[in-house]
C-alpha cells in the first residue's frame, strides 16, 4: 500500500463491506442475520441503520463476492446470501489491508515506542 | 405467493415502493427480501424480550431504507441504459434517444423497403399502399418507444400509453388495407363494366395491387398486435407482482391509477 493510494473515506465505507463478508465466512445467512451478527460480533460498535445493509449486500452480489439464493417456504420467498470463492479471496485481501491500516494508525496515535510490533 | 392475512410491514413497504426509483422487478425483489427480514428480525427482538411494538420499531429502524440508503440502492440497481447515459443532462439524453430512435427507424424502413422492392410490391402499387406504409412508419416508431420504455429504461408508467398507440395504429393500418382493397375492387367492377380492351390483364393487375396492399397491411397490423400482446403481458406480469407484494387490490389499484391519469 503506497501513501498516495490510500483513501480514508473509501476505507471507512469499505469497513461495512468487510464486516458483511466476514459474517458470511462460515455459513450462508439472511440479510437480517448478517445485520444482527455484525452488531453482536462488534459489541454494538458497528450497526446497520435505515436500511444501509441492502445497498452493500446488493453491490457485493453484483460484484460476485456474495451469492444470493431465493427459497420459498409457507408461500413466501426469502433470500439467503453465501460467500463466493472470489468473495473469500477478496475478504482475505481486505482483512490484511485493514490490519495494515490499523497498525499504522496505532503507530501514529500511540507513538513508535508504544505501538505493537 | 399465497395471500397472508397479517402483514404488519405493508405501510413501510409501500413507502419504499413509492420513493425508490429502481426498475420494478428489482424493486419487487428488494421488497420481498425486506418483508421477510423485517418479520424475522421482529420475531428475534420479541424473543429477546422486547415488546411487539418496540420490536416492530427497531426492525423498521434497522432495515427500512431511507435517505442515503435509497440513493445507494438506486445507484446499485440502475440498468445499463442509466449507466451509459448517467453523465448526460435531460436535454442531451432526449436528443440522443430521438437520434437513436430515428436511426433505428430509418434502418428498419430501409431494410423493409429493400425487401418490398425485391418482391416487386411497388411495381404497380395500389393508391392505398402509400397510406399503409406511412402509418406503418408511425407504428414502427411507437413499437420502438414501447420496447425502449419497457425493456431498456424499465419505465412502466411511460410504456402504458404507448401500447394503446400501437393498437390504434395497427387497427388503422388494417382498416386502410381492407377498405382500400374494397375501394380498389369497386373501381375494378366499374372498369370491367365499361368493357376494357384487355380484361384479363386488368384483373391480374388488380389482384397484384391488392395482394400487395392487404399483405402489407395485415403483416404490419399483426406485428403491431404481437408487440402490443408481448408488452401488455409483460406489463401485467410485473405490475401484478408489484400489487401482490404491496398487498394492494387489483381493482382499487386500477381505479386509483385511472383517477391519477384523469387528474
Amino acid at each position: 500500500m503506497s501513501r498516495s493510494d490510500f483513501d480514508v473515506q473509501g476505507f471507512a465505507r469499505g469497513i461495512h463491506e468487510v464486516l458483511v463478508l466476514s459474517t458470511l465466512r462460515h455459513e450462508a445467512k439472511h440479510g437480517y442475520q448478517i445485520a444482527l451478527d455484525v452488531e453482536s460480533d462488534s459489541n454494538g460498535l458497528f450497526r446497520f441503520k435505515h436500511g444501509t445493509l441492502y445497498p452493500i449486500l446488493h453491490r457485493l452480489e453484483r460484484e460476485g463476492l456474495i451469492e444470493g439464493a431465493w427459497s420459498k417456504a409457507e408461500g413466501r420467498r426469502k433470500k439467503v446470501y453465501a460467500l463466493t470463492v472470489s468473495g473469500r479471496g477478496h475478504l482475505e485481501g481486505e482483512a490484511d489491508h485493514v490490519e495494515q491500516v490499523l497498525a499504522r494508525l496505532i503507530h501514529v496515535v500511540r507513538g513508535p515506542e508504544e505501538a505493537p510490533a | 405467493m399465497t395471500a397472508r392475512s397479517v402483514r404488519p410491514f405493508l405501510p413501510a413497504l409501500r413507502s419504499v415502493d413509492s420513493t425508490l426509483a429502481v426498475p420494478v422487478p428489482d424493486r419487487l425483489r428488494l421488497l420481498e427480501e425486506l418483508e421477510h427480514d423485517l418479520e424475522a428480525v421482529t420475531q428475534r427482538y420479541v424473543r429477546d424480550g422486547h415488546t411487539p411494538e418496540e420490536a416492530h420499531r427497531l426492525a423498521v429502524e434497522m432495515l427500512v431504507p431511507q435517505g442515503a440508503a435509497l440513493d445507494a440502492l438506486e445507484h446499485v440497481h440502475r440498468g445499463w441504459f442509466a449507466r451509459v447515459t448517467g453523465g448526460l443532462g435531460q436535454l442531451q439524453l432526449r436528443f440522443v434517444e430521438r437520434t437513436v430512435l430515428v436511426g433505428a427507424m430509418a434502418l428498419v424502413c430501409a431494410i423493409t423497403a429493400g425487401a418490398m422492392a425485391r418482391a416487386d410490391l411497388f411495381a404497380d402499387p395500389s393508391p392505398f399502399l402509400g397510406a399503409v406504409l406511412a402509418v406503418g412508419l408511425l407504428l414502427v416508431v411507437a413499437m420502438a418507444r414501447v420496447g425502449i420504455d419497457l425493456w431498456i429504461k424499465s419505465d412502466l408508467t411511460a410504456a402504458g400509453p404507448q401500447t394503446r398507440t400501437v393498437v390504434l395504429l395497427s387497427a388503422a393500418i388494417l382498416l386502410i388495407g381492407v377498405v382500400g382493397a374494397g375501394v380498389d375492387f369497386y373501381r375494378l367492377t366499374v372498369v370491367m363494366a365499361a368493357g376494357p380492351a384487355d380484361p384479363e390483364s386488368t384483373v391480374l393487375r388488380w389482384i397484384r395491387q391488392d395482394a400487395a396492399l392487404v399483405g402489407t397491411a395485415v403483416g404490419l397490423a399483426l406485428t403491431g398486435a404481437l408487440c402490443w400482446f408481448a408488452s401488455t403481458q409483460w406489463w401485467a406480469l410485473v405490475w401484478g407482482a408489484r400489487l401482490e407484494v404491496l398487498g394492494l387490490d387489483r381493482t382499487s389499484a386500477k381505479s386509483s391509477s385511472q383517477s391519477k391519469e384523469s387528474a
